[in-house]
C-alpha cells in the first residue's frame, strides 16, 4: 500500500494546457472505454435534468412542460415561509449529524473487528448475520420496533426485569433520534461492513506477519495496517454523506412518529408529506428537493475542497 | 512461519472481540429467528402474541398458502431475470466508467467526474424519468428495468477508489510492454479487482432484487412483474388504501392477510438472495491483490 | 497466474447466465402484446342483442387487493362479453402502490381508455381535460344517472360534480350489510359482574372503570391509527366531531344540528371528548401505547385479551376477535353496544358512509368511441349489468331461489374452507367491489358471514332509521375552487400539526385541561377558523347546484 500512485506522474510527461487534444489522442482507448458510461449519463441522467424546470412551474399534465405556467420563485417562497421552518432544518439536520456521528463509523469498527477473527467459520458467520437486517423492508423494521419499544414491548420487559420503570419510548421527544439512529445501525451496519472488508482483502498478510515479529500488539497492527488501507473509501463515503445531509427521507419516520413527537422527529420530508405531495403538487415538489439539491451540492464542492487539500489531491471526489 | 507469541493483550483484545461480534450476532438474530417462528405457528397464535421464544402450533400452511398464488412463481422468475441481466450491466458499464476515471493521464476526468457526482444530487423526479423512457420507447419491457439505473454514481465512486490503489508500477510495466488500454483493464485491472467486482455483484445483485418502484411505473402487464412488488401488495395488506376516500378503506378493510403469512411472503422472497453472500465470500481472499504483483 | 484463472471461470459464468436470461427476456416480450393491442378499427360482428353493435375493446387500470387476485380468464369478463359486445381489457396494480402507478399515467397524460381515481384525482386532474367530460353524453347514461337521482343519494350525488360538470362513474352500493364503527365490548367480562348493557356514555365508563377493578391487568382500549382516529371515533356521538374516517386529517366534520361543517376540535363538545380521554389514561382504561400502535398489535391485543372494548368496525369482532378468543376462553367475546346517550341528552352515532364515492371510474378523453364506452360503463349500473358484475352468470356461478341470488353451490363448497370464502369467489368469477363492478350489490354477504355480523348489520340499518345514526358525509374536495385548493393546503398543514403535536399533551396530563380554551384559540388563529369558511363556502354551492 505504500507504492500508492507516487510514481504516477513518470508514465505521462508534464503537457501544457494548450495540447488537450494530444494528450486526449495518446489515451483514446480509455475514451473509447468511457463512451457507453458517458452516453448513459447524458441520456438517461441529463436527458432528464430539464425537468428541474418544473420548480418554477405549475404544472399541467395535458400542456406538458413547457406549456405550463412560469410562476417564477413561487414555489420557493411558499416552502420558506411555512412556519416551523427553522426547527424542520434543524431537526433535519440533527437527525443526519447524529446518523452521521453514530452509523458512519460503526461499519468500519465492525470490519476491523471482523478482519481480527482468526476462525474461519466464526468470521464467516458473524458477517452473513450481520448483513441480514439489510433485506427486511422498512414496514417490516418499524412494525417489530413499534412491537419491542412499547409500553409492554420487549426492551421495557427487560428494562422491569433489571428494576428499572418502563420508559415511552415511542412517545417521548428526547428518545426519537435515538431509535432513529440505533435502528439504522442495527439495519445498516452489517451490509456497510461490507465494502470496508472488500478493501481489507487488498493488504499483504506479510505486513501483518511482520508486525506481529517487530511485536506490535493487535490495537498497533490494527492501527497502522488496516485503517490506513480503507482510509480512501472511508474519505469518499464521508464526503458522499456529507452530501446528503439534508435528504432524510419521510418513509421511516413517518411509520415511526406522531405528534407527540413531533418537536423531534418532524423534518422537511415529513412536512412535505404531509402537506399532501402525494397529490399532484409537482412543482412544489421539485423545488423542495431542487433547495436540497443545491444546499448538498454547496457542502459536497466545499468538503470535497477540504479533502483534496488535506491529502493533497487524492482523497476527494474529484 | 513465524512463532505465534501472543501477548495478553492480545488475548484480552481476542476475548473481547468474540465477545462482542457475538452479541451483534444475537442482537441480530432475534428479531428475524422471531418473524421465522411465527411464519410457522398457528395464525391465531400469533394473533394473540403467544410465539415468542418457540413456534406454538406447527404448521407450514403460510407457506402452502404463499405457493399456492399463481403469482409467485413466475414474478420470482422474473426478478431472477432482471437481477442477472441488470446486474451484468451494471457491473460492465460500472467498471467501464471507474477505469478511465481513475487513471491520471485521461484528460478532463474532473469534469467527468464533477458531472456525474452532480447528477447525484440533481435528480429531476419521477416524470422526467418516465419521460425519457417513454421516448424511448422501453416501457413495459425489461429495458425499462435495467437501463435507468446502469451506473451508480455511489458504486462508481467506490470502485474507482478501488482502482487508483491498485500499484502504478503494474501500468508502468505493461506499457513498457506495450500492452494497449484494452488489454490493461482486461488483463490486469480486472482481474486484480475480483474482491470489488464481487462486492459490486452483491450491491447491484440485491438493489435488482428488492426494487420495485421501476417495475411499478414502467410496467404494465402482470405477467412481467417483479416479486417484490407481489409481495409489497401482501405485506401493506390493510395498511391504509390507495384510493383515499374512506369508503374505499373500508372495503380494504374486509380483506385480512393473517401475520404469519407476512412473514412467509419476506422468506421467501429473501431467501435466493441471501444465498448470494457466501458465494461471494470465497472470492474475498486475503492479499489477492499483492500477491498477484509478486506472481 | 492464479487470480486471472478464477476471474476467467467468474467471467464464463456470468455470460452463461446473462444468455439464458437474455432468451427469457425476449420470450416475455413477445408472448404479451397480442393480448394488449387495440383493434382500434375494430371489426363489426352482427350481434342483435347486444348492448353496442361493434365489438369495443376498453383497456381498464384497476387495483387488485393481495387477498382477491384479479383473472382475466373469469365468468364475469366473459359473460360481459357476451352481452354487450365489450372486451373488458384489465390492467390490474397492485392495490398498495395504485395510487404512484395512477398518478404517474395522469402526470404524463398518458391514460388507459379507463381507470379507478380517487376524488383528489379528479380535483387535480379534470380541469386539464384529460378525462372526459360525462355531462357532455348524458343521453348515454340513463342508468347512471337514475341511481344517482335517488332520494337518499341527492346530496351526495352532488358532490361528484366539479364545476357543474361530472367526469366519474362512481361506485355505487345497491345493498350492502350495515357496518359501522361502534363501540364494543367484551360481554363476558359484563356478565361475570352482572352489569347491564351501558346506555349512556357516563354509565360506559363506568362499567369499563368495574371490569378493570376486577381485571387490573387489562386495559380497556386503545386505538389502531393513533390519537385523531380514536377521537374522531368517540367525538361526533358526544355531541361535536371531526376525524371520523380514515384520511380526514384535518378535523372539519358536518354537523346535522346546524347544517354546517364545523371544525371538530374548537367546538365545546371536544373538550368533554378529551377530558373523557384524558380521565381513561388517568384511570388506566387508556392503553399507555395508544398513540402509537400499529393495527397488527392493536389486534393482538383485542384477540389476547389485554383490552376488553373497543369503538372500530363493527365487523372485526365477528371475523377476527371472537373466533381467536373462543380459542383460550369458549365464554369470551366482544359484542356491539346500542348508540349511548351523551352528556347533553342526545343519541346520535356515525355509520361508514354510503358508496364508494371515493372510488372513480374516469375514461380518457382520447378514446375513439366516447360514446359506446359511455354507454357500456352506464350499462354497468343497470338491472342486467348489475346482476352480471355482482353474481355473473345465472346456473353457472349463481341460482334464483326465492328472486335471490344464491351462491352455486358447487362453486360455494369449493371455497367453503377458505380464509376467506367470499373474497375467493369473488375472485375466481371477477365478479363485486374486489374487481369492477360499479354497482355493488353484496347480498352474498348474508351467505357467507357470521351470523351475528348478519345481525349486527340489520341492528345498524334499524339504528339509522331509528335516526340513531347516519352516514358519514362523502368529502366537498370537488366543489374548491383553485385558489380554495391553494390555501386550504397550508392552513391544513398549519392546523394539523399544531393539533398532533399538543393533543397527547392535554390526554396524558403534561398540559392542564385548563389551558384547553387558550388551545382552541389558537386553533383558530392558525387557521381553523378559515378552513370552515372554505367549506361552508362549498357546501352553500352545493346545495343550490
Amino acid at each position: 500500500m505504500s507504492a500508492k500512485q507516487s510514481t504516477a506522474v513518470a508514465v505521462q510527461p508534464k503537457h501544457r494546457q494548450g495540447d488537450a487534444w494530444r494528450k486526449i489522442k495518446q489515451n483514446k482507448q480509455l475514451y473509447v472505454i468511457f463512451f457507453l458510461p458517458f452516453l448513459y449519463f447524458v441520456v438517461f441522467r441529463y436527458g432528464a435534468m430539464g425537468w428541474l424546470l418544473l420548480a418554477f412551474k405549475d404544472y399541467n399534465a395535458v400542456e406538458g412542460l413547457f406549456g405550463s405556467q412560469w410562476v417564477g420563485f413561487k414555489h420557493f417562497i411558499d416552502f420558506f415561509s411555512m412556519p416551523d421552518f427553522w426547527r424542520l432544518l434543524r431537526n433535519t439536520l440533527l437527525i443526519s449529524i447524529y446518523t452521521l456521528i453514530f452509523s458512519f463509523p460503526v461499519p468500519i469498527v465492525l470490519a476491523l473487528m471482523i478482519n481480527e477473527v482468526e476462525n474461519r467459520h466464526f468470521k464467516k458467520i458473524v458477517q452473513s448475520v450481520t448483513y441480514l437486517p439489510h433485506f427486511f423492508s422498512m414496514v417490516i423494521i418499524c412494525g417489530m420496533l413499534v412491537d419491542f419499544l412499547t409500553t409492554d414491548g420487549l426492551i421495557n420487559k427487560i428494562i422491569v426485569a433489571c428494576g428499572g420503570e418502563p420508559i415511552s419510548f415511542l412517545t417521548d421527544p428526547a428518545w426519537f433520534r435515538t431509535i432513529y439512529v440505533a435502528s439504522g445501525i442495527w439495519q445498516g451496519a452489517g451490509w456497510g461492513s461490507i465494502m470496508y472488508l472488500a478493501a481489507l482483502n487488498g493488504v499483504d498478510p506479510q505486513l501483518y506477519e511482520s508486525a506481529v515479529i517487530d511485536g506490535a500488539s493487535k490495537l498497533q497492527q490494527m492501527r497502522h495496517i488496516s485503517i490506513p488501507a480503507i482510509l480512501p473509501i472511508i474519505s469518499v463515503q464521508l464526503l458522499m454523506n456529507i452530501g446528503s445531509l439534508l435528504s432524510v427521507g419521510y418513509e421511516k419516520i413517518i411509520l415511526l412518529y406522531n405528534g407527540a413527537t413531533y418537536e423531534t422527529a418532524d423534518v422537511i420530508s415529513t412536512y412535505v408529506y404531509r402537506r399532501g405531495l402525494q397529490g399532484a403538487d409537482y412543482g412544489y415538489g421539485t423545488a423542495v428537493s431542487m433547495f436540497q439539491s443545491v444546499v448538498s451540492l454547496i457542502l459536497v464542492i466545499f468538503a470535497n475542497k477540504i479533502a483534496n487539500k488535506v491529502s493533497s489531491g487524492e482523497g476527494g471526489l474529484w | 512461519m513465524i512463532t505465534k507469541r501472543k501477548t495478553i493483550g492480545d488475548v484480552i483484545f481476542s476475548i473481547f472481540n468474540y465477545l462482542l461480534l457475538t452479541i451483534c450476532c444475537l442482537v441480530v438474530l432475534y428479531p428475524i429467528y422471531y418473524m421465522f417462528i411465527s411464519s410457522i405457528s398457528d395464525g391465531y397464535a400469533v394473533l394473540r402474541g403467544e410465539v415468542n421464544l418457540l413456534p406454538v402450533g406447527i404448521n407450514f400452511s403460510a407457506y402452502k398458502a404463499v405457493f399456492a398464488s399463481p403469482d409467485i412463481p413466475r414474478s420470482y422468475l422474473n426478478t431472477v431475470v432482471y437481477t442477472v441481466v441488470g446486474t451484468l450491466i451494471n457491473v460492465t458499464m460500472t467498471a467501464m466508467c471507474a477505469y478511465p476515471l481513475s487513471r491520471k493521464r485521461f484528460y478532463g476526468r474532473n469534469v467527468f467526474s464533477f458531472m456525474i457526482i452532480f447528477t447525484m444530487f440533481f435528480d429531476a423526479g419521477m416524470i422526467s424519468n418516465f419521460m425519457v423512457v417513454n421516448s424511448l420507447h422501453l416501457n413495459n419491457s425489461i429495458w425499462a428495468i435495467v437501463l435507468p439505473g446502469a451506473i451508480n454514481a455511489w458504486n462508481m465512486i467506490i470502485m474507482r477508489s478501488f482502482f487508483q490503489q491498485i500499484p502504478e508500477e503494474l501500468f508502468e510495466s505493461a506499457h513498457l510492454d506495450g500492452a494497449s488500454d484494452f488489454t490493461i483493464f482486461i488483463r490486469i485491472v480486472l482481474p486484480l479487482s475480483v474482491p470489488i467486482i464481487m462486492t459490486m455483484i452483491l450491491f447491484y445483485a440485491v438493489g435488482h432484487w428488492n426494487s420495485w418502484f421501476n417495475a411499478l411505473i414502467y410496467l404494465d402487464d402482470k405477467a412481467k412483474y417483479p416479486v417484490q412488488l407481489i409481495m409489497r401488495n401482501i405485506v401493506l395488506s390493510g395498511e391504509t388504501s390507495a384510493l383515499s376516500s374512506g369508503g374505499a378503506s373500508v372495503a380494504g378493510d374486509l380483506g385480512i392477510i393473517a401475520t404469519n403469512i407476512k412473514y412467509a411472503v419476506v422468506f421467501v422472497t429473501m431467501l435466493p438472495i441471501l444465498l448470494v453472500y457466501p458465494f461471494i465470500q470465497k472470492y474475498f481472499v486475503k492479499g489477492i491483490l499483492v500477491g498477484a504483483i509478486k506472481g | 497466474m492464479k487470480k486471472v484463472k478464477q476471474f476467467k471461470r467468474v467471467c464464463a459464468m456470468m455470460l452463461c447466465a446473462a444468455s439464458i436470461a437474455t432468451a427469457f427476456a425476449g420470450c416475455g416480450n413477445s408472448t404479451t402484446t397480442p393480448e394488449t393491442t387495440k383493434p382500434s378499427g375494430a371489426v363489426s360482428t352482427s350481434s342483435g342483442d347486444k348492448l353496442l353493435d361493434e365489438e369495443l375493446t376498453i383497456e381498464m387500470l384497476v387495483q387488485e387487493n393481495a387477498y382477491a387476485p384479479i383473472s382475466q380468464d373469469c365468468a364475469v369478463l366473459k359473460a360481459i362479453y357476451d352481452k354487450t359486445n365489450v372486451k373488458l381489457v384489465l390492467k390490474p396494480v397492485p392495490a398498495s402502490d395504485y395510487g404512484t402507478k395512477a398518478s404517474m399515467y395522469m402526470a404524463t397524460n398518458n391514460l388507459p381508455d379507463a381507470m379507478a381515481v380517487g376524488t383528489g384525482n379528479i380535483k387535480d386532474y379534470a380541469r386539464s381535460g384529460m378525462f372526459l367530460n360525462l355531462s357532455d353524453y348524458e343521453e348515454y347514461m340513463p342508468n347512471y344517472l337514475a341511481a344517482l337521482n335517488t332520494p337518499e343519494r341527492q346530496m351526495d350525488a352532488k358532490s361528484l360534480y366539479l364545476d357543474g360538470n361530472l367526469y366519474s362513474f362512481a361506485r355505487l352500493e345497491k345493498f350492502r350489510i350495515g357496518t359501522a364503527t361502534a363501540p364494543m365490548i367484551r360481554v363476558d367480562l359484563l356478565e361475570e359482574q352482572n352489569l347491564p348493557m351501558p346506555k349512556t356514555w357516563d354509565e360506559f365508563y363506568d362499567v369499563m372503570l368495574k371490569i378493570k377493578e376486577k381485571h387490573p391487568d387489562m386495559y380497556a382500549m386503545s386505538s389502531r391509527m393513533g390519537t385523531n382516529y380514536l377521537l374522531g371515533q368517540l367525538a361526533f356521538p358526544m355531541g361535536s366531531g371531526g376525524f371520523e374516517e380514515f384520511k380526514t386529517n384535518n378535523g372539519v366534520y358536518y354537523e346535522p344540528d346546524q347544517d354546517k361543517y364545523l371544525y371538530g376540535p374548537t367546538q365545546k363538545d371536544f373538550k368533554t371528548v378529551v377530558e373523557f380521554v384524558h380521565n381513561m389514561y388517568e384511570d388506566g382504561l387508556l392503553d399507555p401505547d395508544y398513540a402509537v400502535m400499529t393495527r397488527d398489535i392493536c389486534w393482538e391485543k383485542l384477540s389476547s385479551g389485554k383490552l376488553f372494548a373497543y369503538y372500530d368496525n363493527d365487523t372485526f369482532a365477528a371475523r377476527t376477535f371472537n373466533p381467536a378468543l373462543r380459542q383460550i376462553d369458549p365464554n369470551a367475546r366482544f359484542d356491539i353496544i346500542p348508540p349511548m346517550t351523551n352528556p347533553e341528552g342526545s343519541v346520535r352515532s356515525l355509520r361508514y358512509q354510503r358508496d364508494w364515492l371515493g372510488h372513480n371510474i374516469v375514461i380518457s378523453s382520447k378514446v375513439e368511441r366516447p360514446e359506446d364506452v359511455v354507454k357500456f360503463f352506464d350499462w354497468m349500473y343497470s338491472d342486467e349489468g348489475v346482476m352480471v358484475t355482482n353474481f355473473g352468470v345465472e346456473g353457472e356461478t349463481y341460482d334464483m331461489v326465492n328472486g335471490e341470488p344464491i351462491i352455486n353451490p358447487e362453486l360455494l363448497e369449493r371455497y367453503k374452507d377458505a380464509d376467506d370464502t367470499i373474497s375467493a369467489i369473488y375472485s375466481e368469477i371477477g365478479a363485486g367491489s374486489n374487481n369492477f363492478a360499479l354497482y355493488i350489490d353484496e347480498s352474498w354477504f348474508k351467505q357467507t358471514s357470521d351470523p351475528e355480523m348478519v345481525e349486527h348489520g340489520a341492528l345498524i340499518d334499524q339504528w339509522t332509521e331509528e335516526g340513531k345514526m347516519m352516514n358519514v358525509r362523502n368529502s366537498l374536495e370537488l366543489l374548491y375552487t383553485q385558489e380554495d385548493v391553494e390555501r386550504l393546503k397550508t392552513l391544513e398543514a398549519n392546523v394539523i400539526t399544531l393539533f398532533n403535536q399538543e393533543i397527547d399533551k392535554f390526554i396524558t396530563g403534561k398540559r392542564p385541561m385548563s389551558e384547553w380554551e387558550d388551545f382552541a384559540k389558537q386553533l383558530e388563529a392558525q387557521g381553523a377558523t378559515e378552513i370552515e369558511e372554505i367549506y361552508n363556502a362549498a357546501y352553500d354551492k352545493m346545495k343550490q347546484a
